[in-house]
């Protein structure tokens, strides 16, 4: 008995330490991606005087985009958000907006704003469809680059891969409507394809939250942070992992994940590995993974690139609800990803793809919420058998969240020292609470719903679409929430 | 263990402070230095913005030249702004401040300075300022062999530097800079080609004839990117030349770039060429560029093989083919009306009847 007590504390032990080592771990390869992306920033900043923007715009040799908006009951909201993309600051360029069969007024919204008529059109099957394609319209005058394409439901990816059909142009970004692009976001995130264009495939840009802030005439015109803690926090966590990580990332080149919110990429590499996959409900990332994994088995000399900024907005969610279900699909689409291409996984045919980026997620993405879980199931356990002391307990748990706020923090000063968007003093004092926030509910709550998502992906549970939370951006005021329901397969991301 | 955490616990917390710390500071500051820069730029704003309504030999040229170094700190980011959005005296009279600041000669000594980020700045500037000057010195930043070496995934500091020049040059358009233009396209790194074609366009028609001879360049890239910038130039004498290569030129990507370059040109000697490429058995992505080139060239003879064309079983062909026609004015759309009304699936009909919607809605029938 007593040794088998034995074997309990030396268990215990052994398991909190390795979740230690586990915490130091996954906050100092966030820590290196953050110095990486402070290196970027830096390079970034000093070479913005010469950047060339306008001769970008001015250029008629840049290439054209086609700006990809899936709408599925995006009623409040479309007239404005497709207002904003056709006055984005590009040479060429044209909105195709796939209403994948709204059952609420976007596409009446659509046509009483722009004029509307339905024309013939012969559709390329470049990518698979399985929605049936009802109609296409365009503005009476014939002159516009407005393209609204009517389609049975089949779901985000099936929307997509009925607008890369129907894309003209080379170079295709995919933005969600409920998504705000900042006027030089698009002529910002085609940069690289100019600089480099025989190597550059895609690029990503940042997004960043649009709760709190000011919209007005499809703009942000103020950043805020917004009132609730549950959207600050994600405001900061954002700035971490996406802002500094994924730049970090591409530094590194294993960018996996160009969000679905805001993305460019060659179209006839979308034709080549066969549009979006529609058995991924982490379509966006699933992408990126396959073009890797496809360009490197031809062994292309290809970059997939991110660009911090200028930037794309997009909603958080307000609620807990919400949040946890989104957090379910992110982590179930990460798992479906890495199960799809496991064999990339460690594999040094895939270069830092298969041997850093994929690796990294599995360990420090997929397996965090299970330590995070197993640590916190295990320091009451091993308090009550008296394998650890309270005295270690409460310093162990401290050292393990303190490194996480630190590199929080090195983060925040990042973006004060280089993007500084929030000018309000409160709001920074905010920022600066949201991050000790988060380690007190916030972490453990998304690592159990990460957890359940994983859970769902493994167990091969159908997806659970549905719940949209979205207002209309074209308002004055501060962006706040409404709530409505949809029943379509569309998600909240 | 026990201290060690201790300490661990001590270290995190010191520099989490020290980092929040900095953030308040640097957020203080930052405030400070805005509203500083704000105050010290009211006065010498007006007065450059009354220069710029103005025009040369106003009173306030003689006001921004001479007003005081910090003052024209404060305003220089505002002066090179206005330097791109307005035109003729006031332009130049903008420009004329910056020589008689020294911004000028300090520039062009910038430009051989030998730090990267110094030497874009100053190439930056002088593009905008169009001292044709800085040629020389932007031609051999052009041609630096060292902007070929690139660290992994990024692109070096120098290529960077080399793209600025190219630009800079484009701005200048001084026809001598062809040669290193387009010798920036070989190598192990080569420039971006669109902005070297850019900047080729910019130079003008005087640069034609030496982008003709560049055309016998080995590297596929570089003939690509001229037959671009021949094309947009509209060049006169080229069509032989651009013709034979889309004939003979051993690279597809040429052979393409030469059917779109052929109907740019715009010449009736480049429809039979072009119609060659139509029919024959090369890429679709050829035959394609090809089809929409006949559009392109306004010539009647090219209705029938494009009432052809547009029966292709290949979408890209047939759906060119018919925005040809829909360019080719009231003839091309008679025969898109005899096509359109054939009944059923008929994919030529299909194709018809899109092309005549759209010619419907842009007031083309």
């Amino acid at each position: 008995m007593t040794s088998l007590a034995g074997v309990l504390h030396t268990l215990l032990r052994s398991a909190d330490t390795a979740v230690l080592v586990y915490f130091f771990l996954i906050n100092t390869s966030y820590l290196i991606l953050v110095v990486l992306a402070a290196t970027e920033f830096v390079r970034h900043r000093r070479r913005i005087p010469f950047d060339g923007a306008e001769e970008a715009y001015r250029n008629p040799l840049t290439p054209p985009a086609s700006v990809l908006v899936p709408a599925y009951n995006e009623g409040p909201g479309v007239v404005a958000a497709v207002h904003a993309m056709l006055n984005l600051w590009y040479p060429t360029l044209e909105v195709v907006v796939v209403d994948d069969g709204s059952t609420d007024d976007t596409f009446e919204r659509l046509r009483a704003e722009f004029d509307l008529v339905e024309v013939p059109r012969v559709l390329p099957t470049d990518v698979p469809v399985t929605g049936r394609v009802r109609s296409v319209h365009v503005p009476r005058s014939g002159t516009g680059a407005l393209v609204v394409v009517r389609k049975d439901n089949g779901g985000k990816a099936d929307a997509l891969n009925a607008g890369i059909n129907l894309a003209r142009y080379p170079l295709i970004t995919m933005v969600d409507a409920d998504s705000i692009l900042d006027p030089r976001a698009l002529l910002s995130v085609a940069k690289p394809f100019a600089d480099d264009p025989l190597r550059v495939v895609a690029s990503g840009g940042v997004v960043r939250v649009a709760n709190g802030c000011t919209i007005l005439g499809g703009r942000v015109v103020e950043v805020r942070m917004p009132r609730r803690w549950l959207e600050r926090i994600q405001v900061v966590e954002y700035l971490r992992s996406f802002l500094l990580g994924r730049t970090g990332w591409s530094r590194l080149g294993g960018l996996l994940i160009i969000s679905g919110a805001f993305g460019l990429f060659r179209r006839d590499l979308l034709v080549e590995v066969g549009g979006m996959a529609e058995d991924c409900i982490g379509e966006d990332a699933e992408l990126v993974v396959r073009l890797h994994r496809h360009l490197r088995a031809q062994r292309r000399d290809y970059r997939i690139v991110f660009v911090a900024e200028p930037v794309c907005w997009s909603e958080v969610p307000a609620t807990a609800r919400v949040l946890g279900r989104q957090r379910r699909r992110w982590h179930r689409g990460l798992t479906e990803i890495l199960r799809k291409h496991r064999g990339m996984i460690g594999n040094p045919r895939y270069g830092r793809i298969g041997l850093l980026a994929l690796p990294h997620f599995l360990l420090f993405e997929f397996l965090a919420p299970v330590v995070e879980i197993l640590g916190l199931l295990i320091v009451p356990v091993a308090l009550t058998v008296e394998s650890v002391d309270l005295e270690f307990a409460w310093r162990f748990i401290l050292v393990a969240y303190g490194y996480g706020t630190l590199v929080t923090l090195i983060a925040l000063l990042l973006e004060e020292s280089v993007f500084h968007r929030y000018n309000r003093p409160r709001d920074v004092v905010s920022a600066l609470i949201a991050a000790l926030l988060e380690n007190l509910g916030y972490r453990q709550l998304t690592a159990v719903w990460r957890l359940q998502g994983a859970w769902a992906a493994l167990r091969g549970h159908r997806p659970v679409w549905g719940v949209m939370t979205r207002q209309g951006f074209d308002s004055r005021s501060p962006v706040a929430h409404s709530q409505r329901s949809s029943g379509g397969r569309h998600r909240v991301r | 263990m026990i201290q060690l955490a201790s300490v661990t616990i001590g270290v995190l917390l010191g520099i989490s402070t020290a980092a929040a710390l900095l953030i308040a500071v640097l957020r203080a500051a930052r405030g400070l230095r805005q509203r500083r820069r704000a105050e010290r730029a009211a006065a010498p704003r007006r007065a450059l913005l009354a220069l710029a309504a103005g025009g040369e030999g106003a009173p306030e040229l003689e006001a921004v030249a001479g007003m005081p170094d910090d003052a024209w700190r404060a305003v220089e980011p505002t002066a090179l702004d206005l330097l791109a959005k307005v035109r003729g005296e006031a332009r130049e009279s903008l420009a004329e401040v910056f020589a008689r600041r020294g911004v000028v000669a300090r520039a062009l000594r910038d430009l051989r300075d030998g730090r990267p980020i110094t030497q874009a700045r100053a190439a930056e500037l002088l593009g905008r300022l169009g001292r044709r000057e800085a040629v020389p010195a932007l031609c051999s930043l052009v041609a630096d062999p060292r902007a070929h070496s690139r660290r992994g995934t990024v692109t070096g500091v120098r290529a960077e530097l080399r793209v600025v020049a190219i630009r800079a040059l484009g701005r200048l358009g001084d026809p001598s800079a062809v040669a290193p233009l387009v010798s920036s396209l070989g190598g192990a790194d080569p420039a971006p080609s669109q902005l070297v074609a850019h900047a080729l366009i910019q130079l003008g028609p005087d640069a034609a004839p030496a982008l003709m001879t560049a055309l016998n360049a080995p590297q596929p890239l570089v003939r690509m990117t001229v037959l671009d910038a021949l094309g947009r130039l509209g060049a006169a004498g080229a069509e032989q030349r651009v013709a034979a290569l889309l004939h003979d030129d051993p690279s597809p990507s040429v052979r393409e770039t030469a059917a779109t370059a052929l109907g740019r040109l715009g010449t009736g000697s480049a429809l039979r060429p072009l119609l060659d490429a139509a029919n024959s058995d090369e890429s679709l992505a050829l035959r394609a560029s090809a089809v929409r080139a006949l559009g392109q060239l306004g010539a009647r003879e090219a209705i029938a093989p494009l009432t052809a064309l547009i029966a292709s079983p290949h979408y890209r062909i047939a759906h060119e083919a018919a925005g040809a026609l829909r360019r080719l004015g009231s003839a091309g759309h008679a025969t898109l009306r005899e096509l359109a009304g054939r009944s059923g699936t008929d994919g030529a009909g299909a194709h018809a009847r899109e092309a005549l919607g759209m010619a419907e809605l842009t007031g083309q029938r």
